[in-house]
């Protein structure tokens, strides 16, 4: 089944200066139901606002968005809002958790604003927390916990509402290495086990060896795309090639969201 | 760039945080200035108006409260202009700005907001005189209009006391910023918000010293009024106290623990964020509480004793009965109003100095998915707690130490004082609305703003 699709996106910004920047131009997308995607390319490149029109946080100056049959274009303030919590995980790079919340309650907030019963918000919660290696954590606040922890609490929250996509903006991208592998693996593990489908953004080529597939865009345009075999090795060096073609900057930290 | 120009463009560039202490400070010297105006009339001082010296003396009082309050009001403003620009020092420090540069910038944009309040509060407390002069007239029971005068001597009294009182606080300011580390500056405050601890004894004991406060209020009498008065008032706020730093505490620990109550929408949302605030906030919500109590109070008192004052002998003891009521009657309007102010202006400064660290809590939550109703749910519950929690205290103490005067006097006049309450509480609404509107503006989370 076909989760998301996106057909001639295109992205133009008008400045005051009336100068134009194209920053998507016919993007082609395509995510069949419990893949794992990654989208990399140079900074510039136009990946986060892809991102950011598949989010539903902006709109594509032309082109269509369809995810699980529903165009959130079409969709009112309200709806759209409803949208995201019930149709959408997301992960960012800041972690986005609530400090006023503990650990449990930003993972449930979800399902809580939907008016979920406690008992069921109790058991979806469980086997997450214990797959995600935070059960021992969920009465600690934010500020109590590793960067690891938290953005691993918020994978947990992306994927407590059975959510058809989960979008994920550079998650590693304010991780040691340690903890981002920590992440990815977790990530992969709950893609395989709950079927969840993923698309991630990102420009670190070993977080983006935990995918499937990964599309390469640069100046707006699709560039390529590769698929992983059975040894993520092979693929990370696969990745490092097609960079290598694709140049540009990789080495720039992206400007953390907040 | 000059060194002036960017304390300058600071103040334009920060107009929203600058403005409430600018506006309180308007407000403290326009009050002020009216207010010496008044004393200072030529006409009142030639003993024209009302010469007896009781009357005198009420009105020197009514002078002292009212430069305390200036004082103090303006002082509080300015702790909570700076507290919300402890990240900004941080940056200009971290910048490479000197602590030296640091004060000279505090000195220069306290000087330049001085100087306009000052200017500001004098020019409407002008203004305002005639209509200010008029009500006295009214009250006071005049025939003849008193003339608006500008005497030298307010004029002066205003600028030169408030002159020092700005520059004794830009002294202390200047200090103190300088000495904090960058690290703590940058740091957003609430790192170091652990969750509030209570003692359930002491919360017990707030139950306790209300209930006694209460009980003992009810019982006064004119027997054992000096005996219990003083006790009851540090009973009744010790209670107050602890009801906001630890029966409240307590009380939504009890609401968290049922999960039916917590886990129900956006009501997680709004007690967390309540109980990750209280601390701060208790003190607060107790003194708003204790001056609505005030105000309450001495405005039913006030009446209440004018009805004293005509049934009882005091009309053999001065001249001028009517005159007395009608002027105890103007300071105890005139103090309510100006309480009435403080207390919600307090509230008001508290919201908008967590506003930055709001504002990005309400993001990520809209990014996760919330309706634009459910953000305005949660926003209005949240400043409605604020505004009404102090109120309703507030309300049920006057209550009870209206009855117990009412007792005391052998008068009663309840509807007297349910339309003072009706009043204070339609007017405490209008302030609620006010700042809610304003601060749901602020917050802002429009599209371009989401992500």
């Amino acid at each position: 089944m076909r989760v998301l699709t996106a057909q001639g996106l295109s992205k133009i910004y008008n400045s005051k200066g009336n100068i134009v920047c194209t920053a998507l131009d016919d993007i082609d997308l395509h995510i069949e139901d419990g893949e794992f995607v990654g989208v990399m390319g140079p900074s510039g490149s136009g990946k986060t606002t892809l991102l950011h029109l598949l989010a539903a946080m902006d709109r594509p100056t032309s082109g269509r968005i369809e995810i699980n049959g529903i165009d959130p274009s079409k969709l009112s303030d309200k709806k759209l809002a409803l949208f995201r919590r019930r149709e959408l995980g997301f992960i960012f790079q800041d972690f986005n958790l609530l400090e006023a919340l503990t650990i449990k309650e930003n993972i449930i907030l979800p399902l809580v604003l939907e008016g979920a019963d406690p008992i069921l918000i109790e058991e979806r919660l469980r086997p997450l927390a214990e797959w995600l290696q935070i059960a021992p954590l969920l009465k600690k606040r934010t500020y109590e916990v590793s960067g690891g922890q938290k953005q691993r609490a918020a994978i947990a929250r992306a994927l407590i509402n059975a959510p058809s996509l989960v979008l994920a903006d550079e998650l590693t991208g304010n991780l040691d290495s340690k903890s981002a592998k920590d992440v990815m693996e977790s990530l992969k593990a709950l893609n395989e086990r709950l079927k969840a489908t993923v698309l991630m953004v990102t420009h670190d080529p070993f977080s983006a060896s935990y995918c499937q597939r990964i599309v390469f865009i640069k100046d707006g345009r699709i560039f390529s795309e590769i698929r992983r075999g059975s040894n993520r090795q092979a693929f990370f060096q696969q990745i490092l090639d097609v960079l290598s073609v694709l140049g540009g900057n990789f080495n720039d930290v992206p400007f953390a969201r907040a | 760039m000059t060194f002036r120009s960017l304390a300058l463009s600071n103040i334009r560039g920060n107009w929203r945080s600058y403005s409430a202490f600018f506006m309180s400070s308007v407000f403290s010297v326009m009050i002020f200035y009216m207010y010496a105006a008044f004393i200072a009339h030529p006409d009142l001082t030639s003993g024209h108006i009302i010469g007896t010296s009781q009357v005198r003396q009420g009105m020197l009082f009514c002078q002292y409260i009212i430069v305390i309050f200036s004082f103090l009001f303006v002082l509080y403003s300015n702790a909570a202009f700076l507290k919300s620009r402890r990240k900004e020092f941080g940056l200009l420090s971290l910048f490479g700005m000197t602590r030296v540069q640091l004060r000279q910038l505090i000195i220069f944009e306290n000087t330049v907001i001085a100087v306009m309040a000052i200017g500001g509060g004098i020019g409407l407390g002008v203004l305002f005189s005639k209509p200010f002069f008029m009500a006295l007239a009214v009250l006071l029971g005049m025939s003849d209009p008193i003339a608006v005068a500008v005497p030298l001597h307010a004029l002066w009294l205003t600028a030169g006391g408030f002159f020092m009182l700005f520059t004794l606080i830009t002294i202390g300011t200047a200090m103190r910023v300088g000495r904090a580390e960058i690290v703590d500056l940058l740091m957003p405050a609430s790192t170091s918000k652990k969750e509030t601890a209570y003692s359930p004894w002491l919360a017990l004991l707030a139950i306790a010293c209300i209930t006694a406060a209460y009980s003992l209020a009810l019982l006064l009498n004119v027997k054992n009024f000096s005996l219990l008065a003083g006790f009851i008032l540090l009973t009744a706020i010790t209670g107050t106290y602890l009801l906001f730093t630890q029966f409240s505490v307590m009380l939504l620990r009890y609401l968290k623990r049922n999960t039916r109550v917590y886990y129900n929408r956006t009501n997680l949302i709004v007690l967390a964020q309540l109980g990750h605030k209280l601390k701060d906030n208790a003190r607060m919500l107790f003194m708003v509480s204790i001056l609505s109590t005030v105000i309450l109070t001495a405005s039913g008192t006030i009446y209440m004793l004018g009805l004293a004052v005509q049934l009882d002998d005091i009309k053999t003891q001065y001249a001028d009965p009517q005159g007395l009521i009608s002027l105890t009657m103007f300071i105890g309007v005139f103090i309510s109003l100006l309480f009435f102010i403080a207390s919600g202006s307090m509230i008001y400064f508290k919201l908008f100095t967590e506003l930055q660290e709001d504002q990005m809590q309400y993001k990520a939550i809209t990014r996760i998915g919330m309706t634009p109703s459910e953000l305005r749910k949660i926003v209005v519950t949240q400043v409605g707690i604020l505004f009404f929690a102090p109120c309703l205290v507030g309300i049920v103490h006057a209550l009870i130490a209206l009855k117990a005067l009412n007792n005391l006097l052998m008068v009663s006049n309840w509807i007297y004082s349910f339309v003072i309450i009706g009043i204070y509480l339609a007017m405490h609404t209008i302030y609620f609305l006010v700042a809610c509107n304003s601060y749901m503006k602020s917050i802002n989370l429009t599209k371009e703003n989401r992500e």
